[in-house]
């Protein structure tokens, strides 16, 4: 078993099986050896983590990603497809997800940070630039002018 | 307070437009989109090349030129997949005429793209053109060049005139690679109404599909196209139904030593170029001609003696013709490695496959055979775990011996259910049938196959039978595991049956099928009323019915 100490000081003791999911935390058991330390994770929250921990028990046993597979998909065209379970797992406010992606690149956990990749690209499908805005809460920062001035120049892009 | 996926760090951001913009069709339009979000976004989208690489262009938009530079302004170094489109977005007009001045300015505007990626060439890691004839000429005449890093050529033209005196369209493919062990990655090829040249790419080349059903090509021209290929690991042509392509003016064998896999569609005459190949790695073969003449059947029984590492073989054959007589009777031809084997034709085969055994199959598939070729081919395959039939036809010889098939656990079959009578499956948990025909006789070999296997069915589905409810409680009481149970079509079903599931039964006998988890009722004399009852009484069987 291995124990997990989130930034809140919160423990987890999960399976070495699950937490081996994580890149980082695989790498930090193989450079400790055997040990009874609790692992510090700064950068996660309990909430975030629990969320974390649920879908590398779910994923447990699968293959963890060759390089080989990293290298593939990155040439490989990415589609928007999510599997059934992960949809599901991936329903939760856009606080949590954005926290799920920030945990999932912190413990380098990649299927999870490209399952909430997606979930954001499918979030972003079919919306003006203005209702990307409004979903995510950003601020336009251009000025009028700048904005027309890009309009203009992707102007020949449209209604091809 | 800050929005929070402004603290998503940018190599995230770059993923999630990565992911964005090729789940569409319009890339520039995506990617100007989002640029238009805020300045940090405009910033990164700019900055990336990576998202710039994948270069589509349509040729009537009139914008090709413009997108073409501004892709590859911001591309940077990146490798590049370039896509030339003939027609608008991802619609292909391949059919659609044009006229001679629509045919001259897209050849001007080919020449003028190829001048703007020329230099690109070495970046190149896909070329795929939609494309006329008159396009894809001057592109690929003016972009003569190393591509060292080229793992995908697809070529598909349009609006090809078919008429069979008409001399195919000749295209050289004047991408070269690098000699050596640094050649680059291995190619995907793939070709359509044209006949391909490629001596420098050639040996590169593991994957080739081709498709010449709208064209005049003619064995010898297939051979020369594979003869530059002696990597090819993958081969699949495509023809008409009813094309011939010749015979070869002298013999000439094709070496393929690292062929795996086979496919060939169409054709009447393809003994000559299935007789030139030499393949004996074969791993996979499938087959799908319109005439199997004595030369064909001859050169099959050649490939079969010869490839021994064949473990997947495909026959399917149209009935477009019938000529050509079957090969005499001969000795048993035994595939040893096979493990699935699909066929499906009513052509002259079938005495030829009266012969083959197959001692490893663990699958197979026929269809439209007569009863007596299906029964060897399963007969002779001992291991086997999953059995297809269908249209199966003619009768079965007096004295049929039974096969026992003690690893056979999955059964389908449409039409009558006559080979039933002739198995012994003590292992079967799945049997679907469908169509059951004549109800006394294939609800007697299912009744036969029952008493003599005492099967652990787990799965049963009976779509248009011929069977009463006797027969069905008959089958039912004697398979207590089934789990999942599908009845449709059977119009001599009735509520006696529905009755016979509910949970209230004689405590002697005890409730009909004790494990069942699913049952759907579709299209019998069955009343809804009676499933209401039946639902009720068993709430842990999710019950459909309609």
């Amino acid at each position: 078993m291995v124990n997990l100490v989130t930034s809140d000081n919160e423990s987890f003791t999960v399976e070495k099986a699950v937490a081996s999911r994580s890149v980082l935390i695989k790498n930090m058991l193989e450079d400790v050896g055997e040990s009874d330390q609790p692992i510090p994770l700064p950068n996660v929250t309990a909430s975030v983590l629990k969320k974390v921990l649920e879908y590398c028990d779910h994923h447990k046993n699968e293959p963890m990603p060759t390089s080989e597979d990293l290298a593939a998909e990155d040439t490989r065209k990415r589609t928007t497809d999510i599997g059934e379970w992960d949809q599901k797992f991936i329903q939760v406010d856009q606080e949590m997800l954005f926290e799920i992606i920030l945990a999932a690149n912190y413990l380098d956990i990649k299927p999870l940070l490209d399952v909430g990749c997606k979930t954001v690209a499918n979030m972003i499908k079919g919306k003006t630039p203005e209702e990307i805005r409004k979903l995510f809460n950003i601020v336009n920062d251009f000025t009028p002018e700048e904005e027309a001035q890009i309009k203009k120049e992707n102007e020949w892009a449209e209604d091809r | 307070m800050t929005p929070i996926i402004e603290r998503i760090p940018i190599e995230i951001l770059v993923q999630i437009f990565r992911i964005y913009k090729e789940s569409g069709d319009n890339l520039m339009q995506h990617l100007f989109d989002l640029s238009l979000v805020c300045r940090l976004w405009r910033e990164v989208i700019q900055a990336c090349p990576a998202l710039w690489s994948d270069i589509c262009l349509s040729l009537s938009t009139g914008k090709a030129e413009q997108q073409a530079k501004y892709q590859l302004a911001r591309a940077g170094s990146t490798l590049l997949s370039l896509t030339i489109l003939s027609g608008k977005g991802c619609e292909w007009d391949g059919k659609r005429k044009r006229s001679d001045s629509e045919e001259e300015s897209a050849r001007e505007l080919s020449v003028r793209l190829a001048s703007i990626f020329h230099d690109t060439m070495f970046r190149w890691k896909s070329l795929v053109m939609y494309t006329h004839l008159h396009e894809t000429q001057p592109f690929l005449d003016n972009c003569v060049g190393y591509t060292p890093n080229l793992s995908e050529v697809t070529i598909i033209l349009g609006n090809v005139d078919s008429n069979v005196d008409v001399v195919p369209p000749r295209l050289s493919i004047p991408v070269q690679r690098p000699a050596g062990v640094d050649s680059g990655p291995p190619v995907i090829a793939s070709f359509k109404s044209f006949l391909p040249i490629y001596p420098l790419l050639g040996t590169s080349i593991t994957s080739l599909d081709v498709d010449v059903r709208h064209i005049r090509a003619r064995t010898i021209d297939l051979i020369a196209m594979l003869l530059s290929c002696p990597n090819l690991v993958q081969y699949e042509l495509c023809g008409g139904l009813c094309q011939t392509i010749g015979e070869v003016p002298d013999p000439v064998l094709v070496p393929l030593p690292h062929l795996l896999d086979l496919r060939v569609m169409g054709f009447l005459d393809l003994e000559h170029l299935l007789g030139a190949l030499r393949f004996e790695g074969l791993r996979s073969l499938s087959l799908d001609v319109s005439r199997y003449s004595s030369a064909l059947q001859g050169a099959l029984q050649s490939l079969f003696r010869t490839c021994v590492l064949l473990t997947t073989v495909h026959i399917a054959g149209c009935s477009c013709e019938r000529l050509g007589g079957p090969l005499p009777p001969g000795p048993t031809i035994v595939l040893p490695s096979v493990k699935h084997f699909a066929l499906e034709t009513d052509t002259a085969l079938h005495q030829f496959f009266r012969r083959l055994s197959l001692p490893r199959a663990q699958t197979i598939e026929i269809r439209r055979v007569p009863y007596d070729v299906a029964h060897q081919l399963m007969s002779s395959s001992p291991q086997l775990t999953s059995a297809s039939f269908g249209e199966i036809f003619g009768a079965l010889p007096h004295h049929t011996p039974i096969t026992v098939l003690p690893h056979l656990t999955k059964v389908k079959i449409w039409g009558p259910a006559k080979l039933l009578g002739y198995i012994d499956a003590p292992s079967l948990s799945e049997l679907i049938l469908l169509n059951l025909g004549g109800r006394s006789a294939s609800i007697s070999k299912v009744r036969i196959l029952i008493e003599r296997s005492t099967p652990p069915l787990r799965k049963l589905h009976l779509m248009r039978p011929s069977l009463s409810d006797e027969d069905l409680i008959w089958c039912l009481r004697r398979l207590p595991l089934i789990e999942e149970l599908v009845v449709t079509g059977a119009s001599d079903v009735s509520d006696v049956t529905l009755r016979a599931l509910g949970a209230e039964q004689d405590a002697d006998v005890g409730v009909l099928l004790p494990h069942l988890r699913s049952a759907t009722f579709r299209h019998n004399r069955t009343t809804a009323d009676s499933f209401a009852l039946l639902a009720a009484s068993r709430d842990t069987v999710t019950w459909t019915y309609k």
